[in-house]
């Protein structure tokens, strides 16, 4: 153990809390972030988002966001059950150090990240958004399906060629990954036993890159013969001018660099959230791998399981914070711990009164012997599960999810009593099939094969009858298009139009007449980015985007309620929701209308200068605030809890319809006539089922409403609305493919989706 | 004085924390904490870094060359030889 001498807990340097002012002007360029991944290029620019305050959002402190921060706490209700909470900081809050746990803090001033906030302004607001979405993933308890495959780059730097590793050396610090990753290493049974429950397969893997970023064969490892004797933990190694070597694109490579360290130092990582060109770990190469040259006490590869853990957010199990029991690394199984555990404890070692069973030593997140670190915990890896599907998700785009049974797309509608419903197979490529008034083609259960291996729902939209645009992302992230034009598909039946972007939201489309299209997606820097289709062609170009700022938490929803009208609602880190809208002149700045929201927003409009927003709360419950054309109302609470996010359509001016799926997994409905809501204000219809998506609706005419539902069995369900009844019944479905499963016949307890209990703003409708 | 010193913690008796200058040869160890004096009166503490590297903390030496203080406490220097220094240290 290491002394209490020099390993105190230090004193927060309240300095060091501040984060940058407004986003650096090098953003506010347009083409998508971190350009050239498209062949098309995206360096094409188009409207610049000048005059428009690139940041204005969450991070940016004190942007020139006309609005923004000008409401804030005020006008926002609380949303999370206690008033108390609610309120929801402005904007600055993120950035003003509202953001950051103060426990986090007190290991105090840190050179890397004080480095990073000096040289790197996005370092501390992508930090911040991070912990944020973070917390926002763990709450939503959703994990990637299958395996997350992360492809691995190797660069061996020597100067001596007993440095220069082998190839057996490298594959057996590949196998140690794959062992401790998944749980299958064989010495998982040093875990005593009132841990075992703790014991995690995070169900990650890695695989040494087997084609180089040009797309060219190769076998993932790099060899560099350097003049310098040793590498310090200055990024010297990834740089080739400092006798190094460059990383290849960290963004789709884990960059492992393996060298002779000076300065004691096994290793060192970068955490998300950092500069791209530096991201990666740095292994001493006697201590990687299990053979060769690795060496006693740290000869079993757990120093590169350590640093990638660091790589994928996971913080020392101690809380870096000296040897004081203040600090915490923001994991909630792991218990909390003084100071590091060196060599190998006996069980229990007991600090910060965490008796009996003591410190978590055989974390691969202490600093114990290779030997005494085997395991990660359930927490440590949801908290890398949350790295992986945000800031870290185009390193497993191209793997994780593949082979899935996830059908899930919209539904639109060209005309009365014409459906046109579009969804992902098992394939993931795109599928489709439509009602034309009278029959389902192309079959009942049956659907057309439209190509594509899409890594995002079909999102489609119809300007006017015989019109259908379809808009998926592909395994690049990539926005790619197809349209249905009357009598064919473009490019083709399987084709597709590539549009540029690394796109790190599913895409959000709208139109407002014939002839038009607007998409929004989310870039990787979590910034707005827009591209608009008038007329027979793309602005700002065919692969160029318009980059409208914000560092925002869930995909853009977007309404348009007359011609030159564009309305856009996201989550900003201190997940509030966030509006800006584009008037026919120009983009507004970012206005908070507040809460605090564990879903996106959903917003429709029954008419001109009219929205209905809906969000679901951090306790769970739904809430509604809209926009009369004059103001904002407040929050009102509808009860719960819900499941889903909500989905909300308007088949005419004041009359609205909500559906959300209950902690059950049924359909729940709610209406808007005109004069209050049904069944009551915080009341529900249950609809039954058993849905493991969000339900699509859509409604071709008055008094008409289509629900699709996916349920476990993977197939499509549907029902209706015609005026009069629900078909085929309340609570039945029609089946549209898949083999039926089991719905649910009963109602629920009715303690399963209680009516509310106290409106927490009880504003009329 | 000067100059930098690593936590050569094996060593540590008594409640002294015992350091070495860079090219002792430490046992290999995950990380290793270090001080550093610097001629203009700067006194860093090396901290491990919540990514491993060592992170400086800054605080001061008295001209004395008795005691230092830190960001987690002052350090009594109780011996100093050209290859070895202890210091006790207190919040
Ligand atoms: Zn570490």
């Amino acid at each position: 153990m290491p002394r209490k001498a020099n390993g105190r807990a230090e004193k927060t340097n309240p300095a060091d809390d501040r984060m940058p002012g407004g986003m650096p002007a090098g953003k506010e360029q347009n083409g998508m972030p971190t350009g050239g991944m498209s062949a098309e290029g995206t360096q094409n620019s188009g409207m610049q988002a000048n005059g428009m305050p690139g940041g204005g959002m969450p991070g940016a402190g004190g942007s020139t966001g006309s609005r923004m921060g000008a409401t804030g706490g005020g006008t926002a209700m609380g949303m999370g059950g206690d008033g108390g909470s609610s309120g929801m900081g402005g904007m600055g809050g993120s950035g003003g150090g509202g953001g950051e746990q103060p426990t986090r803090r007190s290991c105090g001033v840190m050179d890397v990240h004080r480095r990073l906030l000096s040289t790197y302004p996005e370092y501390a607001a992508a930090r911040s958004a991070l912990e944020n979405a973070t917390s926002e993933y763990v709450a939503r308890q959703q994990r990637f399906a299958g395996i997350a495959r992360i492809p691995v780059v190797v660069h061996v730097v020597w100067n001596t060629a007993t440095q220069n590793i082998s190839q057996t050396q490298i594959d057996s610090q590949l196998d140690v990954l794959n062992r401790d990753f998944r749980a299958t290493n064989t010495d998982i049974g040093f875990v005593p036993a009132p841990f075992t429950g703790l014991v995690a397969d995070s169900r990650i893997e890695f695989y040494l890159a087997t084609e180089d970023p040009g797309g060219n064969p190769h076998p993932g490892v790099t060899r560099t013969q350097t003049t310098r004797a040793g590498f310090s933990h200055d990024d010297a190694v990834k740089r080739t001018s400092t006798g190094g070597i460059d990383a290849w694109p960290t963004d789709r490579y884990l960059n492992v660099w393996v060298c002779q360290l000076s300065g004691n130092l096994l290793g060192y990582a970068q955490f998300p959230g950092g500069p791209a060109d530096t991201d990666g770990v740095v292994i001493l190469h006697s201590g990687f791998g299990t053979t060769g040259t690795a060496a006693a006490p740290f000869d079993l590869g757990r120093t590169t399981t350590h640093e990638i853990g660091h790589y994928l957010n996971l913080f020392h199990i101690w809380g870096d914070d000296g040897s004081g029991c203040s600090g915490s690394d923001e994991v909630a199984d792991t218990p909390n711990q003084g100071g590091p555990n060196l060599g190998v404890p006996a069980f229990p070692h007991v600090s910060c009164s965490n008796g009996p069973n003591g410190d978590l030593f055989v974390n691969y997140m202490d600093y114990t012997d290779d030997r005494g670190m085997v395991m990660f915990t359930n927490d440590q890896s949801t908290r890398m599960a949350a790295c992986l599907e945000t800031v870290r998700a185009p390193l497993i785009a191209a793997t994780v999810g593949a082979g899935t049974p996830t059908p899930a797309g919209p539904v639109v509608s060209w005309d009365a009593n014409r459906l046109d419903a579009f969804v992902l197979g098992t394939d993931r490529a795109m599928y489709h099939k439509w009602w034309n008034g009278s029959a389902w083609g192309p079959s009942v259960s049956g659907y057309e094969y439209m190509g594509g291996v899409c890594m995002s729902a079909p999102e489609v939209a119809a300007w006017g009858p015989n019109r259908l645009d379809a808009f998926v992302l592909a395994t690049d992230r990539g926005l790619y298009h197809k349209w249905y034009d009357g009598s064919g598909w473009g490019p083709s039946v399987t084709g597709y139009e590539s549009l540029g972007g690394i796109c790190m939201s599913p895409p959000r489309i709208t139109t407002w007449g014939e002839d038009r299209l607007d998409v929004f997606v989310l870039g990787t820097d979590r910034a707005i980015y827009h591209k608009w289709y008038d007329s027979g062609a793309w602005g700002p170009s065919v692969a160029g985007y318009e980059n409208l700022g914000g560092i925002c938490m869930s995909p853009p929803e977007v309404v348009a309620w007359g011609p030159d009208r564009l309305d856009v609602f996201v989550l900003g880190p201190d997940n509030a929701v966030w509006h800006k809208w584009y008037d026919g002149s120009g983009w507004s700045g970012f206005e908070s209308l507040g809460g605090v929201c564990a879903s996106p927003p959903r917003v429709v409009a029954w008419g001109e200068n009219r929205l209905d927003l809906f969000v679901i709360g951090t306790d769970s419950a739904l809430y509604h605030k809209w926009w009369d054309g004059s103001s904002w109302s407040g929050y009102e609470y509808m009860g719960g809890p819900c499941a889903s996010a909500p989905t909300a359509v308007s088949w005419g001016e004041n009359r609205l319809d909500v559906f959300v799926l209950g902690t059950d997994s049924a359909l729940y409905h709610k209406w808007y006539d005109g004069s209050g809501w049904g069944p009551s204000l915080t009341g529900y219809e249950y609809m039954g089922g058993i849905c493991v998506d969000e339900p699509r609706i859509t409604a071709w005419d008055e008094n008409r409403l289509d629900v699709f539902v996916v349920s476990t069995d993977g197939g499509l369900y549907h029902k209706w609305w015609d005026g009069s009844a629900w078909g085929p019944s309340l609570t039945g479905y029609e089946a549209l493919g898949g083999v039926i499963s089991e719905f649910r016949g009963t109602r629920p307890e009715a303690a399963q989706m209680p009516s509310a209990t106290t409106a927490q703003e009880a504003v009329p409708v | 004085m000067l100059g930098r010193w690593t936590h050569s913690f094996e060593e540590d008796h008594d409640g002294i924390s015992v350091y070495r200058r860079d090219d002792f040869a430490f046992p290999p160890a995950r990380g290793r904490r270090g001080v550093e004096f610097r001629p203009d009166g700067t006194f860093v503490e090396w901290l491990i870094g919540r990514g491993d590297a060592p992170e400086p903390h800054l605080g001061e030496w008295e001209p004395s060359g008795v005691v230092a203080r830190g960001t987690t406490g002052s350090a009594l220097i109780v011996d100093i030889q050209p290859d070895r220094l202890e210091l006790v240290w207190q919040d």
